[in-house]
Order: C-alpha cells, then sequence, then structure tokens
C-alpha cells in the first residue's frame, strides 16, 4: 500500500518583486484554499508538496498562462495534468523553465508534454522531469524534443529507470545538429558501462556541452576511462563533470588527470563516493596540477582518503589560485592531515574561499594551527568544520583565530562538535566583532538553556550580522523557545533554522 | 481504524503549519512517519519525506543528519513515563523501525541529497510535560 505522506510546505507565488506569500497547506482531501493571483507578466510559479484539488489545480493554469518559470515539485502530478501543461506550452511563447520533478507523470505524461514541446512556437530552455517515473519508452520523444529545439538547453532526468538503452536513444537526439544541449543531468538512471560508446558519440557531435552529470549509475572504470577518453578528444568545452558514486578507483585516477590537463574548461570536477584512495589521488593531483588545468570548485568526499593524501592536497591549495572550494568531508583526515592543510592556507598564493572538513577525524589537538591560519588567510570565506570532536577549548582557540582583523570568514559550520554553553561566551564575542560572520551552525551541540541565551544575546547586538543561525536537533526549554520566536520577530533580517 | 486516525492525527498536527506548531507537534512532523511513507523511488525516502515536513527547502540549508520512527506516536509518548537516564532522556522499552538520513557529502546547499540507513534501534527523547520534544538519539538493542 502507497501511502502519501502529509504535506507541510510553502508555496509561493512571486512577481518580478519576488515577494513571498506564504500559504496555509491544503493537503486534506476536499479542502482547499482560495489564493488571490497576482497578475503580473513574467511571473514565477514555484510550488512544491502540493496536492493539487480540481479547482486549485485550474486556477493555477490561468496563472501559467503567463509564466516565465514554472516549478511544481512533488504535487502529485499525473499524466493527466501533462495534457493540460501541453497546451500550456504549446500558448505560452514566454515559458523558458518547467520543472516537474517528484510527480508521477509516467511515460504517457511525457509523451503529452512532448506534444507541446515539439510546437515551433515552443521555446522552453530548461526541463526538469526528475524522478518522474520515466522508462526508456520516453526516451523516443524526448529524442524527437532534443533533435527538434534548438532553444532547449538544459535537460535533467535523473532518478529514472531510462537504462542503457533508453539513454542510447537520448544520444541519438543529442547528435543532430539542431540540438544545442549545454547541460546533462543522468544521475541514478540505472546506466551501464555500454552507455560510454554512445556518450562519447555525442560528446564529439556537441561542442555546446558544458555540463555532465553521471553521479550514482554503476559504470566502473573500464567505462570511466572510455568515458576520459573521449572527452579529451571531443571539441566540447565542459565546464561541470560529475562521476559520484560510479564505481570509479584509483584505476581510473590516470584518465581522469588527463582530462584534467586537457580541458582548461572544467571548472568543477566531483568524483566524491568512489574509493579512489590515496593513491588515486596522487594520480589526479597530476592533472590538477598542471597549468593547464583551471580547476575551482573540487569534490572529493568520502574517497578513503587519509593524511598520507593531504601533502598533495596542499601543494595544491597553495600552488592553484584558480581553487575556490574543495570539499575534503568524510575521509579520515586526522588532525595530521588538517596542519598540512592549514600550513597551506597560509600560503599567500591560496586563493581558497571554501574548505569543507566535516567529519574528517578532527580534534581539539589541530584547532591551534586552524586559528593560525585563520589569522593570516584573508580568502577563506566558509569552513565547514563539523562532526568533528573539536570541543569547547577547540572552539576558544578556533575563535582566536576568527577574532583576527585579517579573517574574513563569513560562513562557519560547527554543528556535532561536542560543544557546550561554556563556549558560547567565546562564540558569542566572535559574532558581535566580526561583521562578515553572516552565517553560524551550532546543530546538534548540548548548548542547553544558558548556551543558546548567550547566542541570543549577541544577535541582539546591533554589531552582530549574523542573518541565518541554524540550530536543528538542540533541546531547549520552552521559555528559550519564546525567546528565540521573539528574537525573529524583533530582527526580521535573522532566520533562526531548527 | 485507529492507524487512520493516527494518520489524521498526524495530518491535523502537520496541518498546523509550522508557524504556531507546538515542540510535540515539531517533534512529530520532524521524526516520525508511521506508516512508513513508501516512496516510488527507494533511494529517495530521505529527501522526499524531508521535503514534504519542509525540513529541507529552498532557501535552507541542508540539515545533515535526521532520523525518522516508524511508529506510532502514542509509543514514543509512552517512552516519557518510563525512567530517565543520567542524561535526562527516556528510551523506548523496544526497538523500533527507523531511517537514519545522512547527507552525502556535497553541499549543505539544495538540492539536499542522503543516504538511507533503516535498522530497529531504541529510541532516545527528551521529554516535556509528558510529551517527546527531542530526538536525542538511537541505539541498537544490547546484545
Amino acid at each position: 500500500m502507497r501511502v502519501r505522506a502529509p504535506c507541510v510546505r510553502q508555496q509561493r507565488l512571486r512577481g518580478n518583486g519576488s515577494r513571498e506569500a506564504p500559504a496555509l497547506p491544503s493537503s486534506l482531501p476536499g479542502r482547499h484554499r482560495e489564493q488571490g493571483l497576482i497578475s503580473t507578466v513574467k511571473m514565477e510559479l514555484d510550488i512544491q508538496c502540493e496536492e493539487m484539488s480540481p479547482s486549485r489545480w485550474a486556477e493555477l493554469l490561468t496563472t501559467m498562462k503567463s509564466c516565465k518559470t514554472i516549478r511544481l515539485d512533488d504535487c502529485n502530478l499525473s499524466s493527466s495534468n501533462c495534457e493540460d501543461l501541453s497546451s500550456i506550452i504549446n500558448t505560452n511563447p514566454s515559458l523558458t523553465e518547467l520543472k516537474l520533478n517528484n510527480n508521477e507523470l509516467g511515460d504517457a505524461g511525457v509523451e503529452y508534454l512532448c506534444k507541446g514541446l515539439l510546437m515551433p512556437s515552443c521555446s522552453l530552455q530548461k526541463l526538469w522531469l526528475q524522478n518522474c517515473n520515466l522508462t526508456s519508452a520516453s526516451c523516443e520523444t524526448l529524442r524527437s524534443v532534443l533533435s527538434a529545439q534548438p532553444s532547449l538547453t538544459e535537460l535533467h532526468v535523473g532518478d529514472n529507470r531510462l537504462g542503457t538503452a533508453g539513454v542510447k536513444v537520448l544520444c541519438q537526439g543529442m547528435m543532430n545538429p539542431s540540438c544545442k544541449l549545454q547541460k546533462l543531468q543522468l544521475e541514478y538512471c540505472e546506466l551501464t558501462a555500454d552507455i560510454v560508446e554512445a556518450l562519447n558519440a555525442a560528446l564529439q557531435s556537441k561542442p555546446t556541452l558544458k555540463e555532465l552529470s553521471l553521479s550514482n549509475n554503476t559504470l566502473g572504470d573500464t567505462a570511466v576511462k572510455q568515458l576520459c577518453r573521449g572527452l579529451v578528444e571531443a571539441s566540447c568545452n565542459l565546464e561541470l563533470l560529475h562521476l559520484e558514486n560510479c564505481g570509479i578507483t584509483s584505476d581510473s585516477c590516470r584518465d581522469i588527470s588527463t582530462v584534467l590537463s586537457n580541458k582548461s574548461s572544467l571548472m568543477d570536477l566531483s568524483v566524491g563516493d568512489n574509493k579512489i584512495g590515496d593513491s588515486g589521488l596522487a594520480l589526479l593531483c597530476q592533472g590538477l596540477m598542471h597549468p593547464n588545468c583551471k580547476i575551482q570548485k573540487l569534490w572529493l568526499w568520502d574517497c578513503d582518503l587519509t593524511s598520507a593524501s593531504c601533502k598533495d592536497l596542499s601543494r595544491l591549495i597553495s600552488t592553484k589560485e584558480t581553487l575556490k572550494e574543495i570539499s575534503l568531508i568524510d575521509n579520515n583526515l586526522r588532525d595530521s592531515g588538517m596542519e598540512m592543510l592549514c600550513q597551506a592556507l597560509k600560503d599567500p598564493k591560496s586563493k581558497l574561499q571554501e574548505l569543507w572538513v566535516r567529519e574528517c577525524g578532527l580534534t581539539t589537538a589541530c584547532c591551534k594551527v586552524v586559528s593560525s591560519a585563520l589569522s593570516t588567510n584573508k580568502h577563506l570565506k566558509v569552513l565547514h568544520m563539523g562532526e568533528n570532536k573539536l570541543g569547547d577549548a577547540g572552539v576558544e582557540l578556533l575563535c582566536e583565530g576568527l577574532l583576527h582583523p585579517n579573517c574574513n570568514i563569513q560562513s562557519l559550520w560547527l554543528g556535532n562538535c561536542d560543544l557546550t554553553a561554556a563556549c558560547c561566551a567565546t562564540l558569542a564575542t566572535v559574532m558581535t566583532t566580526k561583521q562578515c560572520l553572516t552565517e553560524l551552525d551550532l546543530s546538534y551541540n548540548p548548548l542547553e538553556d544558558e548556551g543558546i541565551r548567550k547566542i541570543c544575546e549577541a544577535l541582539r547586538n546591533p554589531s552582530c550580522n549574523v542573518q541565518q543561525l541554524i540550530l536543528y536537533d538542540i533541546l531547549w526549554s520552552a521559555e528559550v523557545d519564546d525567546e528565540l520566536r521573539a528574537l525573529e520577530d524583533s530582527k526580521p533580517e535573522v532566520k533562526i533554522i531548527s | 481504524m485507529a492507524g487512520w486516525v493516527l494518520c489524521v492525527t498526524l495530518v491535523l498536527a502537520a496541518l498546523a503549519g509550522v508557524e504556531g506548531e507546538s515542540r510535540y507537534e515539531k517533534f512529530l512532523r520532524q521524526h516520525v512517519d508511521y506508516p512508513r511513507t513508501s516512496t516510488l523511488a527507494a533511494h529517495r525516502y530521505c529527501e522526499t519525506m524531508l521535503a514534504r515536513r519542509q525540513v529541507t527547502a529552498q532557501g535552507r540549508p541542508c540539515k545533515p543528519s535526521n532520523t525518522f520512527v516508524h511508529a506510532p506516536a502514542q509509543d514514543l509518548v509512552a517512552a516519557c513515563s518510563r525512567e530517565p537516564d543520567a542524561s535526562g532522556f527516556q528510551s523506548t522499552p523496544t526497538a523500533m523501525g527507523i531511517t537514519a538520513c545522512r547527507l552525502r557529502g556535497g553541499d549543505t546547499r539544495p538540492p539536499c541529497a542522503y543516504r538511507a540507513r533503516q535498522v530497529q534501534h531504541h529510541v532516545r527523547v527528551a521529554c516535556r510535560d509528558g510529551l517527546p520534544v527531542h530526538l536525542a538519539g538511537t541505539y541498537a538493542p544490547p546484545q
């Protein structure tokens, strides 16, 4: 028996002024809420998690006729809604973006949608159909859309059981010279190694392609190596490549390295959730360090890396001036590894802005070096250190570095770090001293009423610029709960998230 | 029948809306899913539930972890009448089905991607006025 979870969600109907109109949920059968419509041209319709009654749907259809972007996520839409959507697509020439993720549209639904999409009047640019219960049967229709609509630049069809056979058909559509696709997202599509030949052929023909995501498909090393060879040959200027959880090991890393040293266009690479290990990372670094490589964003989360990788990573951080963001989440780097990374952060050549070392086996012991790095480094804006046993003592040390005038940290994440009320006074000082700090996460720490009250006091201070305070799963009293609500009311620019 | 009544109760509790909901209602919203919602794509249980329960949303950072308990709310309320432990938390007498959702290492910016782990665990809660208001963790039944 399929049980549909009741929804609690927001609905926003935004005009150009981006004014939000929070609505009461209306998912009880037989009960729906009349919404006053904002009649402006160039509207954005954005609805998440709402079950549509027939009258509600009719209401929305009228709105949609003049919308530029439509997002109906998890709204229990089915193929019958797609018939209506098809005529909207047909009669609304200003529609550029259609997002229908998480609705069981099925192949029949897509069939209807594509009727509208194939019309010459349609100038849709972005189409999102993630988790819409599509199978390979949808791919023939999607292929014709790809071949016929040069306006379509983005196709997101992840979380659908398209399979290798289905995506082969999509690739045929991409081969058509009319196809000007720039972004293709095929996560969790049950693809296998066999898809690479067709993908490579499509890539060869598509210099417009900028972004490719194949995460969560069991491709394996042989296929990934073949893909890399195809990428190097292709004239496309790929900017983003996501291969998370693709069954990659160190075996593929030499070939990925070759892509890195050949494609200066590649700015965003993710190989997270692949067991590449320290040996794989060493190979990747050859490509990453190459002067041709202009990598900006590098995700290496849960890659089985240890402190042994940190020597190479440090060299990367202190030499590659294009590198802005690196994720090393869930790798056992430990204090010794972190210390090496911090040395790199002290190098004036390092331009790193975001460092994510959540759950890296760090303890209080590394905090002194981190503090030292924070008092030297002016570029780092975002630091994720959650899920490490830093403790109050560790955070006290971090705060010394944070308070240094050189430090420009905007966003600091210390969730689940074994913090108590004891470190909150110092954190409060940081909040009221560092105007650059706009986001702070203290989730899962047993701060208790005493700690939360100190944080609240800091928030109330006019010299505190924190706009987002994240406090997930912390136990506090009803009185403190009221205090937090009152604080949000009195300072509307502040969001307290729990 | 009782299950349906409970479902409606949960729906009503959820529909009180995020604005002005009690801490118990928030606990139910964030942590109780009974009977366990079956999602079209099994691997998307966490993404689907967290979005529907407004834990994740546009403009909100992804919550790094969240546990859903697949037991009737009354079973968790019953835990509140048990003897508290040294930390002041109370545990359910029996293990119950839970899904532990953990953020996959990418981003705290939406879209949020999760890993789901289903186990039978005892659930530890903090109670106020006889109602659970905080999930303090879960643990495997002692062997």
